[in-house]
């Protein structure tokens, strides 16, 4: 290897260390519900639970009343304080159902918590399905392009499913090679779900 | 003196270590070859999980720091109650640990200070002095940021960002400046001159992303500051500082000497001067692209 090789390879090293800001600052596991008994609808609901350090963060930023959790008026200040943000992002949430993309337009049941120590984000979204619908796959990328957010999904115990009887699903976990993010260094994980309806 | 042989298998290990981040290249368009899944299971003791995939160097390097940021809450909690030694002693060496993963992960302007190794005539002590002054600027602007916000009643989750934008910003343009100004220096001056050691240049880049808030930092300030435990807090933040400026001496110091390698093979008596000014060029270059890409980058997300 020649020297002038090796001086090449340490500088493309570093130029990964694209930013003079460190990455990530906040950590969150994420647990995802679907939900297909509304008539014509999916309902994904997203529970983001950030780790201890982002959690406390949260609280001195919104718990006014420091009792270690978020009340009413709290919640409010924090929904104008971060769901903007968040919609601009579209909630860190790639969504295809039967390969159509989906734009998150709005949330519904925004709520903040605390579990223990841990804060969490939790909120539903809708999305209507075509009447004559059958089987479903609905693809879900969470991810912070930025990598400000490191987003990691529960894919032992945070995956759960609400169906009729006649449908049965699979889950599928993967790293998405095609979405790959900050600087092509990093993959989301990908959770495919495919729904079947076996009563035709 | 050193084998030639045995510098060139550390180069091999070190590369190979650090660049796993770009091993997921070659996956692109494959099959996903990680797969977690489960059929119609209540519970979920029927998942199954193929670990094939090889994780990137970032991916391992958040990982690490994931882990680390719980034990150092717990250590913080921990000396709230407990002020013993020991306690003490591992939530400082936690830190110290954190700083060294940290560092080693995305951010911190590494390839700037690597531009300036390369572009300026420096010694090891003169990597060792900007290193240390980098990260405990960089540290402390994190611990004064949170202290100006609770003064102000910001939002530390929102305003710090803001700010280590706007700072990060400001830090790329005057960058580009030094670059430039070393540049134009190198080309109009005097040949003789530039053999001359030049620590300036890496003081002032240091100086120049250090005043970016660690974000680090501001975390382990607010938990202790919400703990009560300040002094701790303190302490830790200055155990990272010398983490992360560990991390920057081994790098730099592995450019330095990569780059006295380069120079001896390609110089002599006759072309040392040339390679020296070819090699400040090369450097004030790399500010100034590195900074507008970087500039560019942040203005557009």
């Amino acid at each position: 290897m020649s020297l002038i090789r090796k001086i090449f390879m340490i500088i493309i090293m570093l130029s990964v260390d694209v930013v003079l800001i460190a990455h990530p600052h906040l950590f969150a596991g994420v647990d995802l519900n679907f939900d297909i008994t509304k008539e014509n609808t999916l309902i994904i609901t997203q529970q983001w639970m950030f780790d201890d350090l982002t959690s406390m963060i949260i609280l001195e930023d919104f718990d006014s009343n420091c009792d270690n959790d978020i009340c009413s008026s709290e919640l409010n200040e924090l929904k104008e304080t971060v769901i903007p943000g968040l919609k601009e992002e579209n909630f860190y949430t790639d969504l295809d159902v039967n390969g159509e993309k989906i734009i998150i337009k709005e949330i519904s049941n925004f709520t903040v918590g605390t579990q223990d120590i841990y804060v969490f984000y939790k909120f539903d979204i809708e999305i209507p399905l075509q009447d004559n619908e059958s089987d479903l796959v609905i693809k879900t990328n969470i991810y912070d392009r930025d990598f400000y957010t490191k987003f990691f999904v529960n894919s032992s115990s945070g995956l759960n499913v609400i169906k009729p009887e006649n449908v049965t699903y699979k889950f599928e976990v993967y790293e998405n090679t095609e979405k790959s993010f900050y600087f092509g260094q990093l993959n989301p994980m990908e959770v495919k779900l495919i729904l079947t309806r076996n009563d035709q | 003196m050193i084998n030639e042989k045995v510098l060139d298998n550390f180069f091999i290990f070190f590369i190979l270590t650090l660049s796993g981040q770009f091993q997921h290249k070659t996956k692109q368009g494959r099959i996903p070859d990680k797969i977690t899944s489960h059929e119609n299971v209540e519970t979920h003791e029927n998942v199954e999980t193929h670990e094939n995939v090889k994780q990137s160097f970032i991916s391992r390097n958040t990982e690490q720091q994931r882990k680390l940021r719980v034990k150092i809450a717990s250590s913080l909690r921990e000396f709230k109650t407990n002020t013993r030694k020991k306690v003490l002693v591992i939530s400082l060496l936690l830190a110290f640990l954190y700083g060294v993963i940290h560092s080693l992960g995305p951010g911190h302007g590494k390839v700037f200070l690597v531009s300036q190794v390369i572009g300026s005539e420096v010694k090891f002590r003169a990597i060792v002095g900007s290193s240390l002054f980098f990260a405990f600027l960089h540290s402390l602007s994190g611990l004064t940021l949170v202290v100006i916000l609770k003064i102000l009643s910001m939002k530390i989750l929102q305003d710090s960002t803001k700010v280590s934008m706007i700072a990060q910003n400001i830090s790329f343009v005057i960058l580009i400046a030094l670059g430039l100004f070393i540049l134009i220096r190198t080309i109009k001056g005097n040949s003789g001159n530039h053999h001359k050691p030049n620590q300036g240049n890496l003081f002032l880049t240091a100086l120049m992303i250090g005043f970016v808030p660690c974000p680090g930092s501001i975390i382990i300030s607010v938990f202790a500051m919400k703990m009560g435990t300040y002094s701790l807090g303190i302490f830790m933040i200055l155990a990272m500082a010398l983490g992360m400026a560990s991390t920057l001496i081994v790098l730099n110091g592995i450019t330095l000497l990569a780059k006295s390698f380069a120079t001896k093979a390609i110089a002599n008596q006759d072309n040392i001067l040339k390679i020296s000014r070819v090699m400040t060029m090369i450097g004030s270059s790399l500010l100034i692209v590195l900074g507008t890409l970087f500039l560019t980058y942040s203005i557009y997300n």
